[in-house]
């Protein structure tokens, strides 16, 4: 709308504005003396407006948000009347879309228009529902106009300092709702970022105010949705558990070698050797069950998988104890009689196995009992709380940040909880 | 939800598709992530009962 020869002659000092709305423009600031009227109605009780506060968005300046490209028509910074923060806020225009706001707060933004329709009752005052998403009350002000400069299409200073106003947010959402005593004006808004802000009005987003703490309506984790996350975590952990349920029931679990050795039957040698046996297919995994009848003795046996058809030996330990006894509290047991060794990944190929045993006192004997194709559960459980970590991480942060984001309201439902 | 919620979560989905694809992978090869059973691998040239480590034992 800029380039138009409407004009409007201040009524302090009778400079002539350029007026880009036109007809459309009902307030505005004198370029030359800052001072501020309504068109046709100078309030001359307002003072002018010569405080420092300088636009991120100049004036005129010009930017695309959500394909609509929106001119800057007017900059207000408003106080709220309770706990005197500042924030500031931008009326945009576009002649076929109307107008909207861009507000900024602590270097948080939302882009806020006006909607005709007011959104559905809640069951409660600080409550409402839209579209299924719960909106909760997280402030409600009265402000003042502390500065303005610009063009308005309407009278931002006496609306401002005459409504009551509320903001319900679901991040990154929110409604807000003006209201005086013979008007109500809902609008909706959306968190927008620094980035996307400097990206639609092409200005360095160095520029624009630094961010502090977290916006309130600032969303946790980017554009992630919680029951999006819920829903999928569950598929995931659907598949890890078919997965699983796939594996145990289909090991195999064949017993290729099953003996019993003897100490006396050692005589010169220091090992024992089993019988050749073959495993067949794919690489699978190979258990080694050692039992061994112990009574509060041990047993140690070093033992070598050795693959008879290249020679590659898998060198493994195991050690079992077992012992008993009895204290004031009766009866104890520790450890066991019984150990195993699992073998990851055990191509197909002829093997046997060594045994170098080392028995105590008391233990002279051993058994052996080797199965392909176990099952584990332990990959199931490390993949779970693996597969846990993201949505775990995410609804501690979600949580932390909710908490911190309700700090500044006086309406969080965390304060019960507290 | 449709298929935009979805798109938040692309490094999850390709997360959880990585882990659970290792998951499967090791799953069909019997391979147990945290084995407490800890392996040594010695190759030998020779073959039959007395090779390698075993056959130095031995001897």
């Amino acid at each position: 709308m800029s380039g138009s020869n409407y004009t409007l002659k201040c009524p302090k000092c009778q400079a002539v504005n350029t007026v880009r709305g036109k007809a459309m423009t009902l307030a505005m600031t004198c370029s030359s003396c800052s001072v501020y009227f309504r068109v046709g109605n100078w309030d001359k009780t307002i003072t002018p407006f010569h405080s420092a506060y300088e636009p991120a968005l100049p004036l005129g300046t010009k930017g695309k948000i959500d394909g609509v490209v929106y001119e800057v028509m007017g900059f207000t910074v408003k106080k709220e009347q309770k706990y005197k923060y500042q924030w500031r806020e931008y009326l945009l225009f576009n002649p076929f879309q109307g107008y909207a706001f861009l507000s900024e707060y602590d270097g948080h933004w939302n882009i806020i228009w006006p909607i005709e329709n007011e959104p559905t009752k809640g069951t409660t005052k600080s409550d409402f529902y839209e579209g299924g998403v719960s909106y909760q009350l997280f402030q409600k002000y009265e402000a003042k106009v502390v500065y303005a400069r610009g063009e308005f299409f309407f009278d931002v200073v006496d609306l401002t300092n005459s409504t009551l106003n509320r903001e319900y947010i679901a991040p990154p959402f929110m409604y807000a709702v003006e209201e005086s005593d013979d008007s109500v004006l809902w609008c909706k808004g959306e968190h927008i970022t620094k980035q996307e802000v400097a990206s639609a009005f092409n200005v360095q987003a160095k520029s624009l105010p630094t961010q502090k703490g977290i916006g309130y309506t600032q969303p946790v984790m980017g554009s992630i949705q919680s029951s999006t996350l819920i829903n999928f975590t569950i598929f995931v952990f659907v598949a890890l558990l078919i997965s699983q349920f796939y594996f145990s029931s289909n090991a195999e679990e064949t017993i290729v070698y099953q003996g019993t050795f003897y100490q006396s039957a050692l005589g010169d040698q220091k090992f024992f050797v089993t019988p050749s046996f073959v495993l067949e297919g794919s690489s699978k995994s190979l258990t080694i069950d050692i039992e061994a009848p112990l009574q509060n003795d041990w047993f140690f046996g070093e033992f070598s998988l050795i693959n008879e058809d290249n020679g590659t030996e898998l060198i493994f330990t195991k050690d079992i104890e077992y012992y008993e006894g009895y204290d004031d509290e009766g009866r104890w047991t520790e450890g066991s009689s019984h150990g195993e060794a699992f073998l990851s990944k055990i191509p197909a190929g002829k093997y046997h196995i060594n045994v170098y045993p080392e028995f105590s006192t008391s233990s002279h004997q051993f058994s052996l009992l080797v199965k392909r194709d176990v099952a584990t559960m332990s990959n199931f459980f490390l993949a779970f709380v693996v597969l846990a970590l993201f949505p775990a991480g995410y609804f501690i942060r979600k949580n932390l940040m909710e908490r911190k984001r309700w700090s500044e309201s006086d309406y969080s439902p965390y304060d019960s909880y507290e | 939800m449709n298929w935009d919620d979805f798109k938040g979560l692309k490094y999850y989905i390709a997360y959880a598709a990585v882990v659970i694809g290792f998951f499967v992978y090791s799953g069909a090869t019997g391979w147990k992530w945290f084995n407490p059973t800890h392996t040594e691998t010695e190759h030998n040239s020779g073959t039959g009962h007395h090779v390698g480590r075993s056959y130095i034992y031995h001897k």
